[in-house]
């Protein structure tokens, strides 16, 4: 009886360790060719590659930064422990790592930390009203070579949502502060310059009922019809100096498509969450089908911006508006809307740039309400330099 | 290679367990040292063939001292040991600093950019091999240990891998025998895998959830820490650095059991502690002890009188603070608790440390201990000063803060550092909940929950991914 008892309690403890040791090692076997297969993780991040092993690369240990690397991305059963967690930071805590770019805000709406981030930001308007001149001044300068420059004002997922972004989120002593006298700032200052612009904020504010109207809860750019309208405002506000467009608008029609699959672009921040469960509900999509534009819309157009500029791509694509266009993104490439490849990197002051460019009648440039991303910055000094040196040829 | 690694989690710790206990007992040594060196390799390659040579040279230096002892010429060589080891120390840990310092003094006398340096990398476990490799000869020309008979079994004890990079302090006289013979059991391996598994779980849920609060806080400029930030950043690194150190050691003596080493403690519950002098005899124990045994009693201790005694303190700590790292910051650290020590061995500390209730006397010392850990953490100098001048309500509030509270104190942080008071409030209550303790059947159980929990977390953190990338 105690024998069987001591075997018992051996047996127990074998047990132990062993499931303790499984649990530890299961992952790597599942890498190296075991049965189980693990699911898949939303998001881009950069591949691992495993270095070459040599004596110089351990030396200098980047063989084994490498390959830890290497190991730490390639780990058999990474996307189960990955929504696990996740999924634990969501229902527990209500949260999302704070290394990650999902934030959870009230009623299901959820932003990236760049919205809350813009929303929180304290900065004196120096810099933004000097945008706005200098929007101005470069808009002068190209109406003087028969271009058209146009910024339009895309709203900020925080302006529909603000009462979402909860208490954790407010900066104390900044929310509802500064962002908005930024944005005051930046309008005021085009409008006291003469200068042409659109202000989508304002516009989808005054005729839109509901935030998700504009901004779905899961997504992080603004929907396509918003955008589409925001283009048809374009064209209405650059009539006067481009007469050929005649009285034509695009026809920005769309239907919604309820059946959204979780692919969509409408679900980028919910996928980024990584979490199990079921794809939020009442998620539509717009498909896009009004007519095609006529020629009187194809205007030779520079699209300049991030991916919320990304929208007008789609709609000159899709629409066959504002072509033949091109659109300079902010990692600096050059992508044909037609083909919708990336064709080049942004080379400034070469042939090739000039006839990009200057081959253009109209350069549409996102803003996001304030902020103009680096690309769009460097698009008008470099456009503002080349003019000033021509003039002086 | 770091232990709450997924490599070393997932890889290295199932094959050194399998390897380990499919090996003949007389082979056991060998594969450990085999794994040793693999394991510090990972870490340090340009550092291992250093780390070999002195091992032989000090195996050969003992076998010397024993041959000569009672004669003068043990004591130069025991002298010629210790500076080797400092001088080996002084180069890669402190160089840089001592350049770096002399170089800010040439630039503000007019001469900046007048020498060229080549900075030093800091090989991994550098302090501890050093004082583990002084303790051994000084304890062999002192006799309180035998040398070493064996030149593999001498590398062992330096690279033994679950002390090799962070501790605890080994002695060679304490684990002598146990390098010789051991008679590990299955018992062993359950308490040994058991206590690894508490000990990742303090440093992976506890530890690192602290370290966002911590990080995010010691992130603010002097001019933007407010009270409030100041208070939580301090708490949350006293918290970090215990769970992550304590841990850390946790899971050292673990992996040790595994293959029947028993090591002794490096903590006992440090923030229980009633005054500042118990509360080094509960921290980081290894390295306390062994600058009892090897400084401050060299130094003349107690026995030269209360002034002497008085500067031997404050040398000793202060050392303690050079030791934890090259910056005026941990110099101030060690002076700091150097002065709270003194200040207890006055008349008026032993009547203030006497005449105090526990109850009381435990949160003051830990507070203490708190606005210390300040000094361990700041940057630079000016930040410490500033978090202390906030703290003690002396700085200006900011009107705008600079981080929101999702980002300074997330609700994972928020919980996990209550949790950790509460363990240590639990620990003082209760006593340590191993395998000798009567909550024993829980602290097994729980086990396989805390690693899976560790586990997927050590995954995710890993996983940072972007919405759009392009590569």
């Amino acid at each position: 009886m105690a024998a069987d008892r001591q075997l018992l309690a051996t047996a127990g403890k074998l047990a132990y360790v062993v499931l303790l040791l499984a649990m530890a090692a299961i992952g790597t076997v599942a890498m190296v060719g075991g049965p189980l297969e693990d699911v898949r993780l939303d998001g881009a991040e950069p591949a691992a590659t495993m270095p070459k092993l040599d004596l110089a690369n351990v030396r200098h240990e980047t063989f084994q930064k490498g390959a830890t690397a290497w190991f730490d991305q390639h780990w058999g059963l990474r996307g189960y422990a990955v929504r696990t967690d996740n999924t634990i930071g969501v229902r527990v805590f209500g949260e999302v790592r704070t290394d990650q770019q999902p934030a959870i805000g009230n009623d299901g709406v959820l932003f990236t930390r760049d919205d809350l981030t813009y929303v929180n930001r304290t900065d004196a308007p120096d810099a933004t009203i000097a945008l706005a001149k200098q929007f101005a001044r470069v808009q002068t300068k190209l109406r003087a070579r028969g271009k058209v420059l146009l910024p339009i004002l895309i709203p900020s997922k925080t302006s529909f949502h603000r009462d979402s972004v909860p208490a954790s989120w407010r900066r104390p002593g900044a929310f509802g502060r500064s962002d908005e006298n930024l944005y005051r700032a930046f309008v005021r200052t085009l409008a006291d310059s003469g200068a042409l612009f659109v202000d989508a904020r304002a516009l989808l504010t005054a005729e839109t009922k509901r935030p998700e109207d504009v901004f779905q809860k899961p997504a992080r750019h603004w929907r396509r019809s918003s955008s589409c309208r925001a283009l048809q405002a374009a064209i209405d506000v650059v009539r006067p100096e481009i007469p050929e467009l005649g009285n034509e608008q695009i026809d920005c029609q769309a239907t919604l498509d309820p059946a959204t699959p979780l692919i969509s672009t409408e679900f980028d921040i919910h996928r980024l969450l990584n979490t199990w469960g079921a794809k939020p509900e009442g998620v539509d999509v717009d498909r896009y089908s009004g007519r095609k534009s006529s020629d009187a819309l194809r205007v030779p157009t520079l699209f300049v911006g991030s991916s919320f500029v990304w929208s007008f791509v789609h709609v000159s694509r899709e629409l066959e508006t504002l072509t033949p266009s091109l659109c300079y993104y902010y990692d600096e490439s050059v992508t044909d809307t037609k083909t919708l490849l990336v064709t080049k990197k942004v080379a400034p002051f070469t042939d090739d740039w000039r006839e990009d460019t200057f081959g253009k009648r109209l350069f549409i440039v996102g803003v996001l309400e304030t902020f103009l991303p680096g690309d769009g910055k460097k698009f008008l000094d470099e456009i503002e330099k080349e003019l000033d040196s021509s003039s002086n040829r | 290679m770091a232990f709450s690694s997924l490599l070393f989690l997932t890889a290295f710790l199932p094959v050194y367990v399998a390897l380990y206990w499919a090996s003949p007992r007389w082979m056991r040594n060998t594969t450990l040292l085999a794994l040793s060196i693999v394991f510090y390799a990972w870490g340090a390659p340009w550092f291992l063939p250093v780390v070999l040579t002195l091992g032989v040279v000090d195996y050969y230096l003992a076998l010397a001292i024993d041959a000569r002892r009672g004669r003068p010429a043990a004591k130069w060589i025991v002298a010629f040991a210790v500076v080797m080891h400092l001088s080996v120390l002084a180069y890669f840990k402190y160089s840089n600093f001592f350049v770096g310092e002399l170089a800010s003094l040439f630039e503000r006398l007019g001469f900046a950019g007048s020498f060229h340096w080549e900075k030093v990398l800091l090989p991994i476990g550098i302090s501890f091999l050093t004082f583990e490799e002084i303790s051994y000869v000084v304890d062999v020309y002192r006799g309180d240990a035998k040398p070493s008979r064996s030149v593999p079994q001498y590398l062992l004890f330096l690279l033994l891998f679950p002390h090799s990079i962070a501790g605890p302090i080994f002695r060679w006289k304490d684990l002598e025998n146990q390098l010789r013979s051991r008679g590990e059991t299955l018992d062993d391996v359950v308490a040994g895998i058991t206590r690894f598994v508490w000990g990742l779980a303090k440093k992976i849920l506890i530890a690192d959830a602290a370290a966002i609060t911590a990080d995010a806080a010691f992130s603010h400029t002097p001019a933007e820490i407010s009270i409030g930030v100041a208070w939580l950043g301090a708490l949350a690194y006293s918290i970090q650095i215990f769970y992550d150190f304590s841990g850390y050691s946790d899971m050292a003596l673990g992996l040790g059991r595994i293959a029947g080493f028993r090591f002794k403690e490096n903590f006992n519950a440090p923030y229980v502690s009633a005054s500042i002098t118990e509360f080094w005899t509960r921290w980081h124990m290894s390295l306390s002890s062994w600058l009892r045994d090897y400084l401050y009693i060299p130094l003349g201790g107690n026995r030269r009188g209360e002034r002497r005694t008085r500067i031997n303190v404050l040398i000793v700590f202060t050392l303690s603070g050079v030791w934890h790292g090259a910056n005026w910051t941990f110099v101030l650290w060690g002076l700091y608790h150097g002065l709270l020590n003194l200040f207890e061995r006055t008349a008026i500390g032993k009547r203030w440390r006497e005449s105090m209730p526990r109850w009381f006397a435990i949160p003051f010392t830990f507070a203490l201990v708190v606005i210390g850990w300040v000094f361990f953490r700041a940057n630079d100098v000016e930040q410490a000063f500033a978090f202390i001048k906030a703290m003690l309500g002396l700085g200006s509030t900011p009107p705008v803060a600079k981080l929101v509270p999702a980002l300074l104190a997330p609700n994972r942080s928020i919980f996990f550092m209550a949790l950790g008071l509460l363990l240590v409030a639990f620990r003082a209550r209760f006593g340590r909940p191993n395998e000798d303790g009567k909550w024993r059947w829980a602290y097994v159980a729980a086990a396989p929950a805390l690693l899976f929990l560790s586990l997927i977390q050590i995954v995710n953190t890993k996983f940072v991914p972007l919405i759009y990338f392009k590569f």
